[in-house]
């Protein structure tokens, strides 16, 4: 299909230089694009021992192989680094706009590496390539950034923006990239890397065409598929609360059988999105509960139906579709009567969210989790390390690792929303208690000790 | 002939494949499967089942490659 452009843009944030080298065809038929071509790249350019948050690093941003091909559900974009989290591989994906926006610029990937003296932005529009002063939106959440460069910038044509928050400002190690207000590539820590070169965004607004080999081809496919997908819907009869009784099922069951995800997984996205899964995880006991040591018998009904996701699409007053998607599973959901309406929207929370602020933390209370959710988005923070971080941290204070002055006064028990939020908030600030748990929970054991590593939940950070 | 069958684990049939495929007589009916498959209640289920992802009467004949899937959340541990 040769969908992609045979070029990366390489910026040196330390000298503010720019290269745009050809890639090798051979290198895709190797590796293809997106975390493939990162892998490459990364490899080849990273020098052995150096330190994830130091000048060495090297941040990418990839977009996918087949992104712009017209083909579809292929509009995610990749994060690739060394990972400061862990120390290896590291890397984050991200649905939304940003991905074509990669590939409208001529490129493949943009890779950074280098540290800038100051806070900087990239713009690519159709005048050229340009690092901008970041002074005006550095130390401003990712939602206010965006609305301000996609205006500055609003030119024929709507600019995609990428961009930390304030968590990765301050380099925790559990902070993302965010675009279109709210989607996040969390994992692994790359935010931080991004923070550490004080490179505060990336605004994509060129309009070149992406080249795919053979159009029709590809035009078919989707035609075929998407014929499918819009066919596809739920029984009529199925209701959020059903859900439960399902999982009830799945737990019993001795057999796996493969299922035709186009009559089973696409229409619950279309209806639920992957929330779908989160009562019905607690019943089949896929879900984890109590920071991984409790069960459907702590976490039990009068838990787990607040989380039912017909009460979570009740809020949604608006769905939408990433680029190139045609199932629309995301949605904003209206949370202005939540939290005296410090926050008008947020978007739908997905399934590790609701989990990770859910059952891990014996949490009932959904407004909670709507207003955490947009904390976390706005300060780009991943919510699901964030979610195990709290649930490691409470289970310290159970077991008097942490005391009440540790916590700056705060009672970290199970389900307590007030503690919960007030230390979501003391994390993205890097505020008392907040500093000890901002790098997740492998940093933390390291500050609090050695006792505390049964309670860390982790793979490698 | 040969069909594909995306049986739910509550409907586990000896007669597919590993990769779920059925021999069935030419000119069989989405009823002559249910049969062959031992599904319970026809009736009942033909309406969280799909031929091609289209809806299907029982007196539908299949032809060869068609696609019979059964609407099911549960795929088993």
């Amino acid at each position: 299909m040769k969908g992609y452009t045979g070029k990366v843009l390489f910026i040196d944030l330390s000298k503010g230089s720019l290269e745009e080298k050809q890639i090798p065809d051979e290198v895709y038929e190797q590796f293809l694009s997106g975390v493939g071509l990162g892998v490459y790249i990364l490899y080849n350019h990273i020098p052995t021992g150096a330190d994830p948050l130091g000048p060495d690093n090297m941040l990418g941003f990839v977009s996918g192989l087949l992104t712009g091909t017209g083909s579809l559900v292929t509009g995610r974009w990749m994060a690739v680094c060394k990972s400061p989290l862990t120390g290896g591989w590291g890397d984050a994906n991200c649905g939304g706009t940003f991905s074509p926006a990669i590939k409208q610029c001529g490129y493949d990937g943009i890779f950074f590496k280098g540290i800038s003296e100051k806070p900087i932005y990239l713009l690519i529009d159709d005048d050229g390539i340009k690092l901008e002063d970041a002074a005006a939106v550095w130390g401003r959440d990712t939602v206010e950034t965006e609305n301000y460069l996609e205006e500055k910038h609003r030119g024929k044509k709507k600019p995609a923006v990428a961009v930390i928050g304030l968590a990765a400002e301050k380099l925790s190690l559990i902070s993302g990239i965010c675009n279109d207000r709210g989607r996040i590539a969390a994992r692994s820590g790359c935010g931080a890397v991004v923070g550490s070169k004080k490179l505060k965004a990336v605004v994509l607004c060129s309009s070149r065409i992406i080249e795919c080999v053979d159009r029709e081809q590809m035009r078919s496919l989707s035609k075929d598929y998407a014929t499918k997908v819009k066919k596809t819907k739920l029984p009529g009869f199925l209701s959020g609360g059903m859900l439960p009784l399902i999982g009830k099922m799945m737990g019993k069951m001795k057999v796996m059988v493969a299922l035709d995800g186009m009559m089973t997984l696409i229409p619950t996205l279309k209806k639920w999105g992957n929330p779908m899964s989160n009562s019905l995880g607690v019943t089949s006991g896929d879900l984890p509960i109590k920071n991984w040591g409790g069960s459907v018998i702590d976490y039990n009904r009068s838990h787990y139906k607040h989380l039912n996701p017909d009460l979570i699409t009740r809020r949604e007053f608006k769905s939408y579709s990433c680029y190139s998607c045609i199932i629309g599973c995301g949605g904003i959901c209206k949370i202005d009567d939540i939290a005296d309406g410090v926050f008008a929207e947020t978007h739908k929370p997905e399934y590790e969210t609701c989990v990770s602020f859910g059952g891990l933390l014996m949490n009932k209370d959904l407004e909670s989790i709507f207003y955490i959710i947009e904390l976390l988005n706005r300060a780009g923070m991943d919510s699901i390390s964030a979610g195990n971080t709290v649930a490691y941290a409470i289970e310290c204070y159970e077991n008097s690792l942490l005391s009440k002055d540790d916590t700056d006064g705060l009672e970290l028990t199970w389900g307590n929303t007030r503690a919960i939020t007030e230390l979501i908030q003391k994390m993205i600030t890097r505020d008392g208690i907040g500093n000890l748990l901002a790098d997740g929970v492998r940093a933390a054991v390291q500050r609090i000790g050695p006792n505390s590593a049964r309670y860390a939940m982790h793979t490698g950070g | 002939m040969q069909i594909i069958v995306y049986l739910p684990p509550y409907l586990k049939s000896s007669h597919a494949d590993e990769r779920g495929f059925v021999t069935i007589e030419e000119g069989a009916t989405l009823k002559d499967l249910f049969e062959l498959l031992g599904v319970p209640f026809p009736l009942g289920t033909v309406h969280l089942c799909r031929v091609n992802y289209e809806k299907a009467k029982l007196n539908r004949t299949l032809n060869e490659r068609d696609m019979v899937s059964f609407f099911s959340l549960i795929s088993g541990e």
